[in-house]
């Protein structure tokens, strides 16, 4: 069954983007550009994911958000925001998002992010991701091609998890830099170090038996899949 | 120099001049006035005597009894002088010792007899009047130096008080806190007018600071949601199978550009934030601590270039800071060390004093002023930084008081901060 997911934003060319991206990952996403038209969405049909933009020309995302607890409402909240503010996201994590990204961001990082929530909701706990013969254990950190278990750093562990989240997908550089280093994605990107673990990343996946799902696009970044 | 200090140097001064002029101005005075009154004197006495000579009184009998001195001689012929006020020097009885006295010189003849005569007035010598005088000054002058020093520091204290309360007010107004100033009120009208005029100008300040402020969140806010779209649209785009491999480089050129966008407007809130002291209260933080974290998670980083990192720490070593901002700012300090330090075997070398914390890299020596180090944008080789980093650093020290120093000595880079403490 596909991920359903609603997109409270405002910005229809933004909104237009994501849904774009989305859909093509296989997720079902419903748009709300109003905060009242988001309610009315919520009370028709329950979303795995609700991704919420704090500024809405009729309210807060954040009051979104308490409305969504009073209902108790399920679904994993994601709050997206042009303010990168330490009050912001206070407020947000206290009120009872799940998660908070800063504008502007990857699409392939939204994506992963979601489907991590998503998995946190339903495997409660026990998530595993699977791709073909590879199967990642989240709770536990370990990775397991063919029942087989391979050992990875941190920084390959994430890689990999980036990449399932956005199998068949073009992944930017920028975007692999962003997701694993952060504030010094701009670091990760003038340096090798983003090439190294790639090459790691694959040497361990190879020698454990899977195929190598990692190929490079020239010029832009990577696609993981067949 | 303290007011104090002025207003007892200015009271002081002017008054000892006043005092020194005033007692020459009284000296002379006095002088010319007694010279006047000796010269009628003189005068009367010289008729006395004259009147004494005609009647053929014998001349050891020609004194009187106020102790004047005559001296009588007997002259060949009258030379026709008039008589003459003059200046004699003579001993008072007993003393011995010769002064200076008035004295009136003239010539008489009594029948068949010619005399020069000199009558000396014995009192009041104009030395010892100059002496007196002088004195009197001069402990009038003591008598209200004293006096000035001790009312102006017991009465100042009492006068200036509500001005030195008022400082204080002012030393603790935090703008960024929204509590208006509180001025103590006072009884003296130039403090009360000092106090409404700050008032008026703090709220105003305060007005001002906060919707710039509010502004600067704004313009920030809009600037990322194009950026966003842009991003956005350009990251479907490379998802087309069928892009050409020149496609693909201007989209992600264009990707690159947007991105630089994107941290410019990071860096540019971070400043807009330190110049308005949007800061809190600081605190207690160990350097070591924050540097060692900071150290951590760029490990990957110092790892992939092979960097040899030294630490030469006193680990007792704290400064007061918001703690957010020394995150910043050791973070700002390290990762500089690492982004323009060689791809391979360069070195870090951190050393941490109760005096300074100086962080040195080795690397390419800089092409341009080093003056120009701190100021927003600039940049150096071809690392894609900005240079707001640095910028940054430079703020947090000037809000805290901490010197910093760049130079570049034998392949290293290094910045220095001197601590305040």
């Amino acid at each position: 069954m596909n991920t359903t997911i609603l997109l409270v934003e405002d910005e229809k060319l933004l909104s237009e983007s994501v849904v774009q991206y989305l859909s093509n990952s296989g997720i079902n996403c419903t748009q709300a550009f109003t905060y009242n038209s988001a309610v009315n969405k919520m009370s028709e049909f329950d979303f795995d994911c609700i991704v919420i933009d704090i500024g809405l020309p009729d309210g807060s995302g954040i009051d979104l958000i308490t409305y969504i607890k009073k209902k108790k409402l399920e679904a994993g909240l994601i709050i997206i925001s042009a303010r990168n503010s330490l009050e912001d996201k206070l407020e947000g994590f206290t009120t009872g998002a799940d998660d908070f990204l800063v504008k502007p961001f990857h699409l392939s990082e939204l994506n992963a992010r979601i489907n991590a929530i998503v998995r946190r909701k339903k495997f409660d706990g026990k998530e595993t991701l699977e791709y073909n013969e590879i199967s990642v254990k989240l709770e536990s950190r370990a990775i397991f091609i063919k029942d087989k278990k391979v050992n990875l750093t941190k920084k390959e562990f994430e890689l990999l998890v980036y990449f399932i989240s956005n199998t068949n997908k073009i992944i930017t550089k920028d975007a692999i830099a962003y997701s694993l280093w952060k504030n010094n994605a701009d670091l990760a990107i003038s340096s090798d170090i983003i090439y190294t673990h790639i090459k790691n990343l694959r040497k361990k996946l190879v020698e454990g038996g899977a195929k190598d799902y990692v190929n490079a696009v020239y010029g832009i970044g990577y696609k993981f899949g067949e | 120099m303290k007011l104090l200090h002025k207003n007892i140097l200015v009271n002081a001064g002017v008054s000892l001049i006043i005092m020194f002029l005033g007692g020459f101005i009284t000296y002379l005075f006095i002088v010319n006035k007694i010279k006047q009154e000796s010269y009628e004197h003189l005068l009367s006495e010289k008729i006395s005597v004259e009147q004494k000579l005609k009647n053929d009184t014998p001349v050891p009998i020609l004194t009187n009894n106020i102790g004047d001195q005559i001296r009588i001689e007997e002259i060949a012929a009258l030379s026709g002088k008039p008589a003459e006020l003059k200046t004699v020097y003579a001993a008072e009885d007993g003393s011995g010792a010769e002064e200076s006295f008035s004295a009136i010189e003239f010539e008489y003849k009594a029948g068949e007899k010619l005399y020069r005569i000199t009558i000396i007035k014995m009192f009041d010598n104009d030395e010892e009047l100059g002496e007196n005088i002088l004195f009197a000054v001069i402990i009038s002058a003591a008598l209200m130096l004293i006096a000035i020093v001790l009312v102006n520091i017991f009465i100042y204290k009492r006068l200036w008080s509500p001005f030195y309360r008022i400082l204080k007010s002012l030393q603790s107004f935090n703008i960024s806190k929204h509590d208006a100033i509180k001025l103590p009120p006072t009884n003296t009208e130039e403090f009360n007018r000092l106090n409404r005029s700050i008032t008026l100008m703090a709220e105003k300040i305060s007005r001002d600071y906060f919707s710039l402020k509010e502004f600067t969140e704004n313009a920030s806010h809009e600037i990322q949601t194009p950026l966003a779209i842009i991003n956005s649209k350009i990251e479907i785009c490379l998802q087309d199978e069928h892009l050409t491999p020149e496609q693909a480089n201007l989209l992600m050129e264009a990707s690159h550009a947007v991105n630089t966008l994107v941290n410019l407007n990071k860096g540019l809130v971070t400043l807009a934030k330190l110049d308005n002291n949007q800061i809190d209260v600081p605190s207690d933080v160990n350097v070591y601590d924050k540097l060692l974290d900071r150290l951590n998670v760029y490990e990957d980083f110092i790892q992939e270039k092979d960097i040899d990192v030294s630490l030469k720490i006193d680990k007792t070593v704290t400064i007061k800071i918001n703690p957010s901002l020394a995150v910043i700012l050791f973070d700002n300090l390290v990762k500089n060390a690492v982004k323009h330090n060689y791809d391979e075997a360069g070195k870090i070398n951190i050393e941490v004093t109760r005096e300074f914390i100086k962080i040195e890299n080795t690397g390419a020596k800089p092409k341009v002023n080093t003056d120009k180090f701190f100021e927003r944008f600039y940049k150096d080789s071809n690392k894609e930084s900005l240079g707001l980093g640095l910028a940054i650093v430079k703020k947090i020290c000037e809000i805290y008081g901490f010197k910093i120093v760049y130079a570049y000595e034998g392949d290293f880079h290094s910045v220095t901060l001197r601590l305040n403490q």
